[in-house]
């Protein structure tokens, strides 16, 4: 192992952390991680709300986050001295409340919020939806209610798209076309010379002039929350650059989910952000002392035992597998934050959690992960 | 479908299946079975990943991204000059936003192109985690609504013609034996059934503990016990996840075992599905 891993425990970060990122891969079970890290702030006695992006059924009914449920958060009884809360991001309230929030009078947002443009992308590109987690998280950070936000990021194909979103859309308002459109035609001079434009009647030509129209009416409605909205994006990035954002890198032992891991690390150190906890979930759990080696030697021996060893073998081999698989991966990522040239020095907290023989789906389910956590964190 | 056709029915499968179900490591092993029995078969990557380690090696592998096909579109309507332009500037982001799905149906477009050809007799699709999936196969049916003229309601509706054509294409969605993902899978098989009218393709389910395991002796050991009572809960909740899923479904399903090699994974499972496709080899 290497220097950097330090006394901290798993517990210490659910203890001061404001803002607690999950990253991860699908299938490592991070809304159910996320879930139980809200159960252990909570046990720190802090009041604490988890945002998931989209819970698989059993979780979200086991959580109380049933369909109806929309972006307020719903408090979840737990046996702790703080408080659980849980919402569900939804992208069209939230980005209909973002415009409400910034348009300079009620009859402009109805103008953006009504516009079919903007029904097409209010829900239906990525890029929103990474966008709206972001904005979701920066009110709820200001929320009297909560101490502390645990995020379950989207599901994207990269997690930069998520801790990449303000930015990206600050720039996508700031483009010179973007403005220039947005701008509102003056004496109808202006119509004329935008349809004329050369890039407007390609884009036109590829997506038919239906949609451009629409598109070019959307921008203009828009005018003048551009600015807002870019120093809302700003803000948002800002705070997750802060001394108050932790990152977890949630894994699973197996090769996909950890080179999709590494990629998350490696993007993380590209934007100069420090990788703060590191949790394996999903560990095929231990039944004895015994080595993989002696349980099949066992096995070999003529005796009615022989069965249960073969079996013991087994488990206590896939056990191995995947500790071989974990350590190789904590240790190079030790490495690497080891050598990266961060200003914040990162010392992870290390923590584990047993793979279950069957998934979680209850409360309880979620309370032993969280046991898991404590009781398996270095 | 009958699973003795799983390679010949249509021409294009696409593997659907959520994170962490293995879909591309099925995806790679269905070209490598079907190309193991001489059928010639071309394997697309949609998410600009290099090509998964043990595909057979004289299937064709191509990568498919949403920024290629559109540079594609581009250039085969003459504009790709304005398109390198487009794309530097970033506005490439503005058309994809201007018209939502069109990176999708631009995607699809180049699939159809490709089955179109006939270069090869089968078409693999390692595709995006399902809930996308549904997305990317709905954006015909959205831009053919949205955009009424022009050069891309055509490409809608072709490419919406081959994915409601059973003998063009198909879905392979793929599962874990577990409850969630199970339940998971069958709201996705439902809104691909209803909404996309998609046919589907037999149903995958990975890493299957369903080995046999030996009754306990009484006396055992504390250690053999809870080894057993953890291997036995396993079976049973893999057990009851495909049952689950026999009860809602009328495809036939594929079942295969936990792997334990990496390095042969894809091999072993193209060998378990040629079985299980009752081809001889």
């Amino acid at each position: 192992m290497s220097d950097l891993s330090s006394n901290r425990r798993i517990n210490d970060v659910c203890a001061t952390s404001k803002i607690i990122v999950c990253c991860g891969t699908g299938g490592v079970g991070k809304t159910s991680v996320a879930a139980a890290l809200g159960i252990l702030c909570a046990r720190e006695g802090r009041r604490a709300v988890v945002i998931t992006i989209d819970p698989a059924r059993r979780l979200a009914d086991a959580i109380g986050l049933d369909e109806g449920v929309g972006n307020e958060p719903h408090q979840v009884p737990v046996d702790a001295t703080g408080q659980l809360w849980v919402t569900m991001l939804n992208v069209r309230e939230t980005f209909d409340g973002l415009i409400r929030d910034v348009a300079p009078t009620a009859q402009k947002a109805e103008e953006v919020i009504t516009n079919s443009f903007y029904n097409n992308i209010a829900e239906s590109i990525s890029g929103t939806r990474d966008y709206m987690a972001a904005a979701r998280l920066y009110s709820l950070h200001h929320d009297d209610r909560f101490d502390v936000v645990i995020v379950d990021t989207p599901p994207t194909r990269s997690a930069l798209d998520f801790l990449d979103a303000p930015e990206r859309l600050a720039r996508f308002l700031n483009h010179p076309i973007v403005r220039f459109l947005s701008t509102p035609a003056r004496g109808g001079f202006r119509v004329v010379s935008i349809a004329l434009t050369p890039v407007v009647r390609i884009i036109g030509r590829v997506v038919g002039s239906d949609a451009l129209e629409s598109a070019i009416s959307f921008l203009r409605a828009f005018d003048g929350m551009q600015d807002v909205l870019r120093d809302r994006a700003l803000l948002v990035a800002d705070l997750l650059r802060s001394d108050h954002t932790s990152f977890a890198i949630v894994g699973a032992p197996r090769q996909e989910a950890l080179s999709e891991a590494s990629v998350f690390v490696s993007e993380l150190l590209r934007l100069s952000l420090p990788v703060d906890v590191i949790i394996a979930n999903r560990m095929p759990p231990r039944f004895s002392s015994l080595s993989a080696q002696d349980a099949f030697a066992q096995s070999r021996d003529t005796s009615p035992f022989s069965d249960a060893y073969a079996n013991l073998a087994m488990l206590t081999q896939e056990a191995d597998q995947a500790d071989a698989v974990i350590e190789t991966f904590i240790d190079a990522t030790l490495a690497r934050l080891n050598d990266a040239p961060l200003q914040k020095r990162s010392h992870p907290v290390v923590s584990r959690a047993h793979e279950r023989a069957d998934d979680i789906h209850d409360l309880a389910g979620i309370a032993q992960l969280a046991d898991d956590l404590t009781a398996m964190s270095n | 479908m009958g699973i003795d056709r799983f390679f010949t029915d249509s021409r294009v499968l696409i593997v659907a299946g959520k994170g962490g179900v293995g879909k591309s490591a099925v995806a790679a092993a269905i070209a490598t079975a079907a190309q193991t029995q001489g059928i010639s078969v071309a394997h697309i990557e949609l998410d600009g990943k290099s090509p998964p380690v043990g595909l057979a090696s004289d299937v064709t592998q191509f990568s498919l991204t949403p920024g290629d096909a559109l540079r594609e579109y581009l250039a085969t309507h003459g504009l790709a000059r304005v398109g390198q332009r487009l794309e530097s500037t970033g506005i490439l982001d503005l058309v994809a936003s201007t018209a939502p799905g069109i990176d999708d149906l631009l995607v699809l477009g180049k699939i159809k192109q490709m089955e179109q050809s006939k270069s090869h007799d089968l078409i693999v699709v390692d595709g995006p985690a399902a809930g996308q999936a549904i997305g990317l196969l709905r954006a015909a049916a959205t831009m053919q609504s949205t955009v009424s003229s022009g050069p891309i309601s055509q490409q809608a509706r072709e490419v919406r013609e081959m994915v409601m054509d059973p003998h063009r294409c198909r879905v392979v969605l793929v599962t874990t034996p577990a409850h969630t993902p199970v339940t998971e899978l069958l709201e996705t098989r439902q809104q691909l059934l209803d909404e996309v009218k998609v046919a589907l393709g037999p149903i995958v389910v990975n890493g299957v503990d369903d080995a046999p395991l030996a009754a306990l002796p009484a006396n055992s050991s504390e250690d053999l016990q809870r080894a057993w009572n953890y291997r036995a809960q396993r079976q049973h909740s893999h057990h009851s996840a495909i049952e689950l899923l026999r009860a809602h479904t009328d495809e036939p399903i594929v079942v295969l075992p936990r792997y334990t090699s990496n390095t042969t994974l894809i091999t072993d499972m193209a060998g378990d599905i040629i079985k299980s496709a009752g081809v001889s080899q």
